[in-house]
């Protein structure tokens, strides 16, 4: 195979001495930069050696091979980057990034202390692979969408947030339950097929209770009024003498409380400035959300499918700015 | 072998011919000015590319052992700063004619680095979950007004800066209320997550805009915004 075709991974030694002869400028915003900055004399020879041995540069001259010169262009003096971010809870990671020139979109990656320049593709390449990695429902019927003012947002989140800690208590308490069992030497089957951040369906909470003490509700609203909308909306059920997060909520709740979400980003590199365009998305088991503010005062919330996220994909990261970046 | 003219990259990939697209706006800069500043621009780098590979061509016949690079490092340097300049200028050319092709120089810079006011404010809303909902609205105002947004990143570590904003975001700041609320608000105190996108000591220099997203984000976390 020619060393040019798939991805090709290049060592610090590598990329100095193509800085060295003038064939690499990175600017401030490539991965490459930091790397350059640090070369040292000692690497030259070596990556001379290299990259003459790998096929990658011209014996004589040391000119970079054609498609080597295409990636490192892109990389290096890029016009846009697009990153998928994949948080966790626990870690953030980036499982997609590309640099763009001239509609030319490199895959590039960090392994093992080499820089991995894949082969480019094309902006419809690169919308299939974000898109393959956020799955949305499969089934038909009815998807969540709903809107709430700030207010009601915010009552929202500390309902969710309240979901989280129970979550987090009801998991403790597993935890200790299969300590104490695991001395036994025998664990109960309850408990071994206990969830994680599993949440009793039926689990209601006074609001006064929720909160040690009330936050403000500003702009107006009492707290007895934006409960009453959320309730409206459907958003919350009253529950003995409280209220508790809908059931249908409750994934997403644990989702946004224990921030797992993904990030899609765009940065258009302008002369002095960079455009930014993003989408946060967040995944749920076998769905996908999508929580936007559309207005100053109204929040959507909304469970995407496979149509919407490729709309809200492509608005985020389409070359072009779209006149109405995101559809509402 | 092609020679140094043909072996550069070609551009021209799918420039986007969709239709309701931006059209690009007046910026005050004309691209026919731009454009043949920057064709002033490519002549000169390829003149210095000329020159370096001859110094290079010299160097690759002793397969760049360490002393003849000694030999031939102080020319080499003065020319490659040569170059370096030249790119800079033509990267800076490169970018701007392409925002006016894009339309992206009608996209206005970001309220994120004017919003003292609005964080003084917020410092007097109280502690906690109620400074987290006044702030609330401003991260809401921002999302909804600012879909793109313009970054002044004149003065950031551009590394730190791409680390900052890849991960965070008025967009992120309102998905994350839910876990301020689950760590910060409600119930006893617990041992906070250490969020690394919204860590001043992980993004040190991130740029006017970055810097008011940073403490917008502490704010809508509950914290101080200073």
């Amino acid at each position: 195979m020619n060393a040019a075709e798939g991805p090709i991974a290049l060592s610090a030694e590598e990329l100095a001495i193509l800085d060295f002869t003038g064939d690499l400028h990175a600017e401030e915003e490539s991965p490459l930069a930091a790397v350059l900055a640090v070369a040292e004399d000692a690497m030259l020879e070596e990556g001379a050696r290299k990259l003459v041995a790998r096929g990658l540069a011209e014996k004589v001259t040391l000119r970079p091979q054609r498609e080597l010169s295409r990636r490192l262009l892109a990389v290096a003096q890029p016009d846009a980057r697009v990153v998928l971010m994949e948080r966790d809870g626990k870690s953030t990671r980036r499982a997609v990034e590309y640099y763009e020139r001239a509609g030319a979109f490199v895959p590039y990656t960090m392994r093992d202390g080499l820089h991995v320049l894949g082969t480019p593709v094309d902006f419809d390449e690169v919308l299939r692979t974000v898109l393959a990695r956020l799955p949305t429902r499969a089934s038909r019927g009815d998807f969540v969408d709903f809107t709430v003012s700030a207010s009601e947002y915010f009552a929202l989140s500390l309902f969710a947030g309240e979901t989280v800690r129970a979550a987090r208590s009801e998991s403790l308490a597993s935890h200790r339950d299969r300590s104490r069992v695991r001395v036994e030497g025998e664990e109960p089957s309850t408990a071994r097929d206990a969830q994680p951040l599993r949440i009793d369906d039926d689990e209601g909470t006074p609001i006064g209770q929720l909160f040690r003490q009330l936050p403000a509700v500003p702009r107006g609203r009492t707290w007895d009024e934006t409960v009453r909308a959320l309730l409206a909306k459907d958003v919350i059920a009253p529950e003995g003498d409280g209220y508790r997060l809908r059931p249908y909520l409750r994934d997403l709740a644990l989702a946004l409380g224990t921030k797992h979400r993904t990030v899609l980003t765009r940065l258009d590199f302008g002369a002095d400035d960079w455009i930014v365009r993003d989408a946060t998305l967040i995944p749920v088991p076998g769905s996908l959300f999508v929580v936007r503010a559309i207005e100053p005062d109204v929040i959507r919330i909304a469970e995407l499918t496979a149509g919407d996220l490729e709309i809200t994909a492509r608005y985020a990261i389409e070359p072009a700015i779209p006149p109405e970046t995101f559809a509402s | 072998m092609p020679t140094p003219d043909q072996d550069t990259f070609t551009e021209g990939g799918p420039q986007l011919p969709r239709t309701g697209l931006v059209t690009p706006r007046p910026s005050g800069r004309s691209p026919t000015l731009v454009r043949q500043s920057l064709d002033a621009l490519e002549r000169e780098i390829r003149e210095r590319e000329t020159e370096l590979s001859k110094l290079v061509s010299i160097l690759a016949r002793e397969s760049f052992g360490r002393e003849a690079a000694k030999r031939h490092k102080a020319a080499i340097a003065a020319l490659k700063q040569k170059l370096k300049e030249a790119r800079v200028r033509a990267s800076k050319g490169r970018r701007a004619l392409l925002e006016m092709e894009r339309g992206t120089d009608g996209v206005p810079t970001s309220r994120l680095g004017r919003i003292e006011a609005e964080l003084g404010a917020i410092e007097q809303a109280g502690e906690g979950a109620a400074r987290a909902r006044a702030a609330l609205d401003l991260v809401a105002e921002l999302c909804a007004d600012e879909p793109a947004r313009r970054l002044n990143v004149k003065s950031a570590d551009k590394l730190d800066a791409l680390a900052y904003a890849e991960d965070a975001s008025p967009s992120t700041m309102l998905a994350d209320l839910a876990a301020s609320a689950a760590d910060n608000f409600a119930g006893p105190a617990e041992p906070v997550e250490a969020d690394a996108a919204s860590d001043v000591r992980v993004a040190p220099q991130v740029g006017k805009s970055l810097e008011g997203q940073r403490r917008l984000s502490r704010a809508l976390g509950g914290g101080r915004s200073k």
